[in-house]
């Protein structure tokens, strides 16, 4: 043992625990989603690696998931199985165009009813066992205009932000995260309050809208849409539904259950709003300043994200085609 | 010789190197293993089988490699999986080395430490230190299972290494 320590490769393995302290000092610092250089080399390098993959793995269960369907039909009539896997390739191809065709159709109804947003489509490349809410990385980033919490979309609704940057690749975390803060408002009734991820309805694809007022008529079914406040992502967007209302536990205020409109655990192509009309990082400085302050000013915090009560009493037009 | 030598350190090295990177790319594949919602981690039984039977400095590195690329995927703080299974990959090497006998049961035991001290990190530090509500859910749905799941390929892993490792360990000694 004395040996070792006096060894270089003591030496090297200790370089080693320093240089992996500082990563994490540095990550855990930096204000930026970009990553660092070290993220990002090994992003670079395994992000077109993921794609093919990707491709490879939904290649296959696409042909697996044909075969084990043919089989039965297979028992009936082998000639008949051959003309139907014929037109089932046909009617998978003919399904799968049609279904990419109406989500353009819906990004474009999107687009025409905001001509302010810009977008980028996008399709997830990976997800980590270690994450167990959902987030996922998309093949986008900052060579295609992608940053630091842009909001990430479906044409069904909100998915979530990007919160990590890469050359090639983002990172995406989603309304079930428990670290996400969307203000949030009910489309029937205009009560405000706060969607958040819960680590215990997470699994289940569900989130939870907090800070709900005590004597708001949130109803199950109500339609959950972003309120735009913060700047972090537009007016607007549809979340959810709510599908239970009951009195929080630790506060005055109710507590809903939302089902998030969009499927997030398994969603596959995205679309990233690069840019939009009153987006946070698109002010100048002057102009967040004076946002800022007008938000304290109006709800008495610092923070206008985390704060439901700076939201408009004009309920905003719903965009996306779930609405 | 001496050059031929150093070929085969090379492509030794390198083969791990590019195991890592497949399994970093497999392990972060949409929908690739998914059962019942749960996929496995395969970089820290690999990291540990290469550290059983390449010893702890080199187990230690590739500990590291292969931390760094569990922290890519999941966007946790970088660097802390890389440290954590750093020290437990040198641990594995260090008992192989000295207390331990590198079979299949061996394998299984430090690749189960491995992955819950790596599971019960990653929970107390991203989970349970900020005192989120319904956390212990998060243990029984996410972390047990990816541990049990991951666990269950550790074998293959184990075979693998053993075979590229005693290749080389031939082809080297024949120089």
């Amino acid at each position: 043992m004395q040996d070792f320590i006096k060894s270089w490769r003591f030496k090297v393995l200790i370089a080693l625990v320093i240089v992996l302290v500082a990563f994490m000092i540095r990550g855990a610092t930096s204000e930026e989603g970009l990553a660092g250089f070290t993220s990002q080399l090994m992003s670079t390098i395994t992000a077109p690696l993921q794609k093919i993959s990707s491709s490879i793995a939904h290649g296959a269960t696409e042909f697996f998931s044909q075969f084990v369907n043919a089989s039965s039909i297979k028992e009936e009539n082998e000639e008949l199985q051959a003309q139907i896997n014929e037109l089932n390739q046909k009617l998978v191809d003919y399904e799968k165009i049609k279904a990419e065709n109406e989500q353009y159709k819906q990004f474009l109804e999107i687009k025409e009813l905001n001509p302010d947003y810009q977008f980028e489509t996008a399709t997830v490349i990976g997800r980590d066992p270690n994450e167990r809410f959902g987030s996922f990385t998309i093949d986008k980033g900052s060579l295609h205009g992608v940053s630091f919490e842009d909001p990430v979309i479906t044409s069904a609704g909100l998915v979530g932000r990007v919160y990590e940057v890469g050359l090639t690749s983002s990172k995406v975390m989603t309304i079930l995260d428990v670290s996400t803060n969307v203000g949030a408002y009910d489309s029937q009734t205009q009560d405000t309050g706060i969607v958040t991820g819960y680590a215990g309805l997470a699994d289940q694809g569900l989130c939870r809208m907090i800070y709900i007022d005590r004597e708001s008529s949130v109803a199950v079914g109500d339609l959950i849409t972003t309120s735009g406040s913060g700047g972090t992502y537009p007016q607007g967007l549809v979340i959810g539904t709510v599908t239970d209302i009951r009195p929080d536990d630790h506060s005055v205020s109710l507590v809903a259950t939302i089902q998030p409109a969009e499927d997030i655990l398994n969603v596959k192509d995205v679309v990233v709003i690069t840019s939009f009309l009153g987006q946070k990082s698109s002010l100048s400085d002057e102009e967040q300043a004076e946002g800022s302050s007008d938000a304290e000013a109006a709800s008495g915090t610092t923070a206008p994200e985390a704060t439901a009560s700076s939201e408009t009493t004009t309920p905003p037009e719903t965009t996306t085609p779930a609405a | 010789m001496q050059q031929r030598k150093k070929l085969y350190h090379i492509l030794k090295w390198s083969s791990y190197v590019l195991l890592i990177i497949i399994a970093y790319v497999l392990q972060t594949t949409t929908s690739l293993f998914v059962i019942f919602g749960v996929k496995p981690l395969l970089l820290a039984p690999l990291a540990v089988c290469i550290a059983m039977f390449e010893g702890e400095f080199a187990g230690a590195i590739f500990g590291a490699v292969a931390g760094l690329f569990c922290d890519l995927g999941s966007g946790q703080l970088f660097g802390s999986n890389g440290l954590v299974l750093m020290l437990c990959c040198f641990a594995a090497g260090l008992l192989v080395h000295v207390l331990m006998r590198p079979t299949l049961l061996t394998c299984m035991i430090l690749s189960g430490g491995t992955l819950l001290l790596r599971g019960m990190f990653d929970f107390f530090f991203n989970l349970a230190l900020w005192d989120y509500d319904g956390i212990s859910r998060v243990l029984l749905t996410n972390i047990f299972p990816v541990i049990l799941y991951s666990l269950a390929v550790t074998p293959l892993f184990y075979l693998l290494i053993k075979k590229l490792s005693a290749r080389f360990e031939g082809l080297l000694t024949l120089e």
